[in-house]
């Protein structure tokens, strides 16, 4: 089996994973990869899972999914938030972000997620 | 005159000049036809007996005839059907032979070739199999499913990144 086939297979695993701590090895070791593709793939799997710790780690952390560095991967990961079924608990951590968050520049990525959100729906 | 004495001296005439004729049935020359003073005997008229027997005759090999015919022809058609079985037949036994020679070529080669097989490829392939069987077990999705993400995942996705990594690198 390639290389690319086995992380794919773990990340779909820790998606699924009935296991809380799953987020945890997805923010430890996916968010923090060197790579666009593993970071991308990870802000995918934490989506969808779709929990408040989950879309945390994407919307509330500095370089993390909607305020990843690459611009490619962020992208993909607000694409991702706005294909989301339920939206629940995305907007309560939008909220959050804008709320009570000390750095600007996620306040303001927050901002325009949920005013995208308002345009799509 | 009598009728009887009247039909008496003429045919009497005819049996006078006719001694030496013998009993002969005179069905066939009833009026006492002679040539020369010689009896003409039946086989020089055409007998009603006979015609009767040559018309039955015509039909029968008539019939006869159609069906030698038909006969020659199912014969004909059996003789053409026989040999192309026979060719048929002929064709697939070529075949079997053939093949038979092929596999005797090879059984020749094969016991006449020295051939050597290399244990260290066969150990390596067999790895390379065991592996390969492994990583579909292992890395199968609902086997992940059913580990602990901390203790088992954790490690793996750890390496996989690594190695994904060092290729962009």
């Amino acid at each position: 089996m390639n290389n690319d086939k086995k992380l794919k297979n773990i990340i779909d695993a820790l998606a699924q994973h009935q296991d809380n701590s799953a987020v945890e090895v997805l923010e430890e070791i996916g968010t923090n990869s060197s790579s666009d593709e593993v970071r991308r793939l990870t802000a995918k799997a934490l989506i969808e899972r779709n929990s408040h710790d989950s879309l945390s780690v994407l919307i509330l952390k500095k370089g993390k999914g909607v305020n990843d560095l690459s611009t490619s991967v962020a992208m993909s990961t607000i694409n991702e938030i706005l294909s989301l079924k339920d939206k629940t608990e995305v907007i309560k951590v939008l909220d959050e972000a804008q709320d009570s968050n000390e750095d600007e520049s996620i306040k303001e990525t927050a901002r325009s997620i949920k005013a995208l959100m308002a345009f799509s729906a | 005159m009598e009728i009887k004495s009247i039909s008496n001296k003429i045919f009497k005439t005819a049996s006078k000049t006719n001694e030496n004729q013998t009993n002969q049935s005179n069905h066939t020359n009833p009026f006492g036809v002679n040539f020369k003073g010689k009896m003409i005997t039946a086989d020089v008229f055409d007998s009603s007996e006979k015609s009767e027997v040559s018309f039955a005759g015509n039909i029968a090999s008539k019939v006869a005839g159609k069906s030698k015919l038909i006969t020659s022809t199912f014969i004909g058609a059996m003789g053409n059907l026989s040999n192309s079985i026979s060719g048929t037949l002929n064709k697939a036994v070529n075949t079997f032979k053939n093949a038979g020679k092929s596999i005797n070529r090879v059984w020749n080669y094969l016991n006449d070739t020295n051939v050597s097989i290399s244990f260290d490829l066969v150990k390596r392939s067999s790895r390379r199999l065991a592996d390969i069987y492994t990583d579909n077990k292992v890395y199968n999705v609902s086997e992940l499913l059913k580990k602990n993400p901390l203790d088992y995942i954790g490690p793996k996705f750890k390496d996989a990144v690594a190695v994904k990594e060092a290729a962009l690198a």
